[in-house]
């Protein structure tokens, strides 16, 4: 499982992460959702071991997150990452190169489920192609945690579907998988629990067919409601505050 | 390490190629312009020819040495590393550590610094060669050639060139330190930048100060001196550069894993 216990993270004067407690555990897809800014892609970041600058603790399996632990989470940031030289089949390669998990046959009967040519260059594809080829290479790592940071961003509606479809075929008895979004609505089908944050910390969480049955309503309206209902306090806070 | 060096091949191997190739090609052109000019009459027009290859032929050359070297040592690595820090370093995702990350972009220029090395060297010897035949009319190229080869001054050539591969490894770990020392301070980028061109003059200026104390404490610093024709070397210094700069690889190295954040 991946335990993040009273985590923080601060840039400067602002605070990403404010005690963030919570325990991923395998064999269940995680939606992250919250508004821009509340902390989500700095919780992607630390839990794949790319942020240092945190306190609290961070552990997958009992292991403490790092660089050793990259080898066992798979993490799609939300920027495109990838060098100019890069083809799509190259990508592959530099997979293959640093990740024993990476399975190189599956990534390419991906990018050919995307209708991607492995011979175009990463600079001449548009953003959504690339947002695919991203999206193929870090899930076909078999990897116990897979981390996707916005993985729709940039991707058209059939893609989107398509990505839906990879994510639900996915073996994931010993993975945790985390989807962070700004867009819930999209992911709502291929989730089966949910995070919600704001202001980097956990404001509700649940299994979310029970969240449905509790609220008697979709999660992306909880969402909604929830959030507009924190915008409504925050401004009369702000109205008494003026008085 | 091997599949990190190959990942910097493949980042750098066009551009690598095209200066290899404009090397052997300045060497090779030269060669033809040579042999061509000895078909020529000996009257004032092939005379005038003759000097301008001259000229031409030892800027072409001094140009191959005095900065496609340089450059390629140490611009590759500084290259490689401020793009891996920026917001694209995929090298960062993998389960690597920084330290090999890092090295790995040395050893990259050091490679790179013995290829070019031994391409422009191979073409000096064999313009050396051919030029001595035509000593009289090829003075200023001779001249200039003798600087970098001579038969007679081997490990003259052998100290010039390791402290040029030193001078410019440890050139280029200062700029990466430099650039980790202002990422680490500083949020915005242009502040990182401006603080990077500060750390570098410090970091220069610290060097200059030890080196000052290092000579002062060595009294009897002429002994360690060897004499050299072309240019005076001094072993301490040398070894000094090289303890300097796996500190700043250390430095470069502790700060990056810090703060590597590439999103």
């Amino acid at each position: 499982m991946l335990q993040l216990e009273n985590v923080s993270v601060r840039y400067g004067a602002q605070v990403a992460l404010d005690g963030f407690w919570y325990t991923f555990l395998p064999g269940h897809i995680y939606g992250l959702i919250g508004p821009n800014g509340c902390g989500k892609s700095t919780l992607m970041k630390t839990a794949a071991g790319l942020l240092k600058n945190y306190t609290g603790n961070v552990t997958w399996c009992g292991q403490k997150v790092s660089t050793a632990t990259k080898a066992q989470i798979a993490y799609l940031p939300t920027h495109p990452v990838y060098y100019r030289y890069m083809s799509v089949e190259d990508m592959g390669a530099f997979y293959e190169d640093f990740f024993k998990d990476f399975d190189r046959a599956e990534y390419r009967r991906m990018i050919s489920f995307f209708g991607l040519n492995p011979d175009v260059k990463m600079t001449d594809m548009s953003t959504g192609m690339v947002a695919k080829v991203r999206v193929a290479a870090t899930l076909a790592r078999n990897a116990g945690v897979i981390l996707l940071d916005e993985p729709l961003n940039g991707i058209d509606l059939i893609g989107q579907d398509q990505v839906r479809q990879i994510i639900l075929s996915l073996e994931r008895q010993n993975k945790v998988i985390i989807i962070a979004s700004h867009m819930f609505d999209q992911l709502e089908a291929v989730c089966d629990h949910v995070v919600m944050m704001n202001t980097g910390k956990v404001i509700m969480h649940g299994d979310l067919q029970s969240l449905r049955q509790q609220y008697g309503m979709s999660v992306s309206d909880l969402y909604r409601s929830t959030y507009a209902q924190m915008v409504q306090m925050m401004q009369m806070m702000g109205g008494m505050r003026r008085w | 390490m091997v599949k990190l060096l190959k990942n910097e091949w493949r980042r750098y191997h066009m551009s690598l190629l095209i200066i290899l190739i404009c090397t052997v090609g300045i060497a090779v052109l030269l060669g033809i312009c040579i042999a061509i000019v000895r078909f020529l009459p000996e009257d004032e027009t092939s005379q005038s020819i003759t000097m301008l290859i001259s000229n031409v032929g030892s800027m072409s050359v001094l140009s191959m040495l005095l900065l496609l070297v340089p450059y390629c040592a140490y611009i590759y690595p500084v290259i490689s590393y401020a793009t891996d820090v920026s917001k694209k370093g995929m090298v960062f995702l993998t389960p690597t550590p920084v330290w090999k990350v890092i090295l790995s972009k040395v050893l990259f220029g050091a490679g790179v610094y013995i290829v070019t090395s031994l391409l422009t060297g191979g073409s000096v010897w064999l313009l050396r060669q051919i030029f001595s035949e035509e000593a009289e009319i090829f003075e200023t190229v001779e001249e200039m050639l003798l600087i970098f080869y001579s038969d007679e001054d081997v490990p003259d050539q052998l100290m010039l060139w390791l402290s040029g591969f030193i001078s410019l490894l440890h050139a280029a770990l200062m700029i990466m330190a430099s650039i980790s020392l202002g990422r680490f301070v500083a949020m915005s980028t242009a502040a990182q930048v401006i603080l990077a061109i500060v750390f570098y003059y410090l970091i220069s200026m610290i060097e200059g100060l030890l080196q000052m104390l290092i000579a002062l404490i060595i009294s009897h610093r002429d002994l360690f001196d060897w004499s050299f024709e072309l240019i005076d070397i001094n072993p301490v210094d040398l070894i000094f550069q090289v303890i300097y700069a796996a500190i700043l690889y250390v430095v470069c190295v502790c700060l990056t894993d810090r703060k590597v954040n590439i999103t």
